[in-house]
């Protein structure tokens, strides 16, 4: 039986009515949903990019984007699963648009700190994560972060990727494959 | 391929711990909302039912609408704008917007256009103030507020409508395209709201412009159909230079002579002269290369866009040169970023048959590698430079001194850098200390060069008039001697421009043996880069151990737990630099018998290079 498509906040949960003052036009509604979901789209967007910059930008397009394009939303309902899909294509361009860029994986303990920058405990996983996430196309890391970060069950992550549920099984299962052999690799190599 | 069926170490549980502690290294931005509304308030919006009515200064009913009076355009030129003005201009057919909105619509074509039509505006209007999103918003082809509610119209249509108590506007109803007309003079164009009617005009432009790469990746697609306007077709056939308040060196006829020796078939559409610092918003490429922008050469630039000769299909590209002033730097802008022009032979009457160019260097190009061996004594710097003559980056070590205080120069003339011109000649460095000779300023005791000092040299220390030991990272045929006048061309490739100046006592290099291989990264010029190694390892502590690599490139480190990434902005990694000025590269240094390396950002404010070290970590084996 299929599972029931519903949506899930991201956030403290949105007025409707604040939902249909931003769909038609005024700023002020939309820049307190600005407000309220900013983390939670920052944080999808950072997940999905892991650099800090792109992340920066592609939130700033989700939000320009969704105020382009908020008025044509047929179902307010789903808003929050159409911001979470806007976000995920923003973070695809802003993938696309930049060239690769040079990392350096530097373990966080042995990082002697210089210029008053403090590595937190439990960064060794996150730092693999980090380079194994890099490795993959940006789908696969989208469809990952949705489901192990934000929790997200297969029937929400269909809604916010617009895709079947069948289909977004076998995309998350493929992706955790790729994402293991990722990490796998870069224990090979340590 | 990998086995699928082999048992996870990755359970569920800790990925999705691993996810969380990766997600909390990265707090969101305290002013994210804030620079995005910004964003948004710029915005263009989609409306099913698209409102076609612009609010102007507030005092717009909404319901004003108010029919464009056919009576007042009977009082208005509704045929053709260029009157009797030639059909061509430029060697160009004048086409109308109609003609022209084909041409944009037609896919990438970026050839030059002479278009005539109809120019109105809806006037003065209130804007929102630009912040954060400044950089973009000064893109040419990145139309906002007022430039955004400007036309070329097909029809002589009045846009906007008065009662006495309200104002309102309407876009054009026939064929209309929106000009971009930062790069030209509008002066008399009537865009203040000095009248409601629209004037006829011929603007000689160009859509597709390679700017527009430079918008945000939305608004690509707008920012591309933006008709630039290159140049207003006037009846005094004059071009008018558009020149911020800078002093300039040079005179629109010296300019234009440059040009020509560029290539003689250029015409010249338009001038542009801008602060060095503002060089960015009128070529975007410039704000997307950290170090771009050669501040240290000149305090202004010109902007200029010329046109080849029409084709037999009545095409051409207009070809746009950024010339620092006051020299003969020039390069062309093209869609692949700025490229130096080499400069063909001056017209001379002298000696017309003259063949004689600029000898090229052997570098020929600020992009090289550069490396640095040992320190070498001033006799082998001569040995190198008299037998040896090329670009290579070196240390020479010996007794440097010049004057202390102020020396009256009679003229210091704008010049290439790599001219030596009073007071370079009282700048040395010896391989003997001199003997001192009570107070005369000290003379040369053996072998000796000078020292070209320029504005972006790093000093560990200022010059002295009492000799004392110095390593001088420098080169000798600099790239820029090719724009020395052609007599003077083997001298300048002869001097020595100095990139820093380090102190030997302070204990590096601790083993000449071991000293520093430096790279310079691809485009990175190779003052800033030398400079930068200097200052570089002057930060090091003595510590550390001893350098045996430095690398110098574009970008600047960005710290994040247990990541160093590279970026040409890093908003977590504390930019702007502290003490103000701007990032222009990063440092990577290897030292010997040490698994570690000493990761640092450059930044450079006015002339002076400062380092910032990030960390001194030790980096996993590569995978390569």
């Amino acid at each position: 039986m299929a599972e029931r498509r519903r949506e899930r906040p991201i956030g403290p949960a949105l007025d409707r009515s604040l939902i249909d003052r931003a769909r038609n036009g005024d700023l002020d509604a939309f820049e307190t949903i600005v407000r309220a979901r900013m983390d939670a789209v920052y944080r999808l967007t950072s997940a999905i990019l892991g650099d800090e910059a792109d992340a920066r930008d592609a939130a700033q397009e989700t939000f320009v984007l969704a105020w382009r394009e908020m008025s044509r939303l047929r179902e307010p309902d789903k808003f929050e699963a159409w911001l979470q899909r806007v976000a995920v294509n923003a973070a695809r361009m802003t993938l696309r648009a930049r060239g690769r860029r040079r990392i350096r994986e530097i373990p966080s303990s042995q990082v002697d700190v210089l210029a008053g920058h403090v590595a937190t405990d439990d960064t060794a996983d996150a730092s693999r994560l980090d380079a194994a996430l890099s490795m993959l196309p940006v789908d696969q890391r989208a469809i990952l972060v949705l489901h192990h970060l934000d929790g997200r069950p297969l029937a929400e992550l269909a809604t916010i990727l617009d895709i079947p549920i069948g289909t977004a099984k076998s995309r998350l299962f493929a992706a955790r494959r790729e994402l293991e052999a990722a990490l796998r690799a870069d224990e090979t190599d340590r | 391929m990998n086995d699928d069926r082999r048992p996870t170490d990755w359970p569920d549980d800790r990925l999705a711990a691993a996810f969380r502690a990766r997600a909390d290294a990265r707090p969101t931005p305290s002013d994210l909302s804030a620079t995005t509304m910004d964003r948004v308030r710029l915005a263009p919006r989609i409306s099913p039912t698209r409102d076609r009515f612009v609010r102007l200064g507030g005092v717009v009913a909404a319901a004003a609408v108010v029919a464009i009076v056919a009576g007042a355009l009977a009082a208005r030129p509704t045929t053709d704008p260029t009157g009797s003005a030639s059909p061509t201009t430029f060697g160009l057919p004048v086409l109308s917007v109609t003609e022209a909105i084909a041409i944009r619509d037609g896919g990438v074509d970026d050839r030059e256009i002479a278009l005539r039509g109809f120019l109105a505006t809806f006037g003065p209007m209130p804007c929102p103030p630009p912040t954060t999103d400044f950089t973009t918003l000064n893109n040419p082809t990145r139309l906002w507020c007022e430039s955004a509610q400007t036309w070329v119209m097909e029809q002589a249509e009045v846009l906007v409508s008065r009662t006495s108590t309200s104002v309102s506007a309407q876009p054009p109803r026939g064929p209309a395209l929106k000009p971009g007309l930062a790069l030209v003079d509008t002066t008399g164009l009537g865009l203040l709201g000095e009248s409601d009617f629209p004037s006829a005009v011929v603007f000689i432009g160009h859509f597709d412009d390679r700017r527009a790469d430079f918008c945000p990746a939305d608004l690509r697609p707008t920012c591309a159909d933006t008709f630039i306007v290159d140049r207003i077709d006037r009846a005094t056939m004059q071009t008018i230079t558009l020149k911020d308040q800078v002093a300039t060196g040079q005179t629109d006829s010296e300019i234009d002579a440059l040009i020509q020796r560029v290539d003689p078939g250029l015409r010249i559409l338009s001038r542009r002269v801008v602060a060095i610092e503002n060089l960015g918003l009128t070529e975007p490429v410039y704000l997307a290369t950290p170090s771009g922008t050669p501040s240290y050469v000149s305090s202004a630039a010109w902007v200029v866009t010329a046109l080849p000769p029409v084709d037999a299909s009545d095409r051409a590209v207009a070809r746009t040169f950024v010339i620092f002033d006051g020299t003969e730097i020039i390069s062309e802008i093209t869609r692949n970023g700025p490229v130096q022009v080499t400069l063909g032979q001056a017209p001379s009457s002298q000696d017309p048959t003259s063949t004689a160019t600029p000898s090229p260097s052997p570098s020929g190009t600020s992009n090289l590698a550069t490396v640095i061996g040992k320190p070498i004594t001033v006799t082998e710097a001569i040995d190198h430079r008299d037998n040896h003559l090329d670009a290579t980056e070196i240390i020479v070590r010996g007794y440097g001194w010049a004057p202390s205080g102020l020396i009256a120069c009679t003229v210091i003339r704008i010049a290439p850098p790599a001219l030596d011109q009073c007071p370079d000649g009282y700048a040395w460095i010896g391989e003997r200390k001199p003997v001192a000779s009570g107070p005369e300023f000290p003379q040369p005791d053996g072998p000796a060069i000078n020292l070209l000092v320029r504005r972006w040299t790093y000093l560990a220390f200022a010059l002295e008039d009492q000799p004392r030991e110095v390593l001088a990272f420098g080169h000798f045929d600099d790239a820029r001697a090719a724009q020395c006048a052609p007599e003077l061309v083997e001298r300048c490739r002869r001097n020595f421009l100095v990139d820093a100046i380090l102190d030997p006592a302070r204990g590096w290099p601790a083993d000449n043996a071991s000293s520093p291989s430096l790279s310079c990264g691809e485009g990175l010029p190779v003052p800033d880069c030398a400079a930068a190694a200097g200052a570089a390892l002057e930060s090091l502590g003595v510590n550390d151990g001893v350098p045996t690599e430095i690398e110098i490139g574009r970008g600047v480190w960005c710290p994040t737990p247990g990541l160093l990434f590279l970026n040409t902005s890093c908003p977590g990694g504390g930019l702007p630099p502290a003490d103000g000025g701007q990032w222009i590269a990063n440092g990577l240094v290897t030292f010997r018998d040490s698994p570690a390396q000493a990761y640092l950002n450059i930044a450079r404010s006015g002339s002076v290079i400062k380092v910032k070290a990030i960390a001194l970590a030790t980096p996993p084996p590569s995978p390569n």
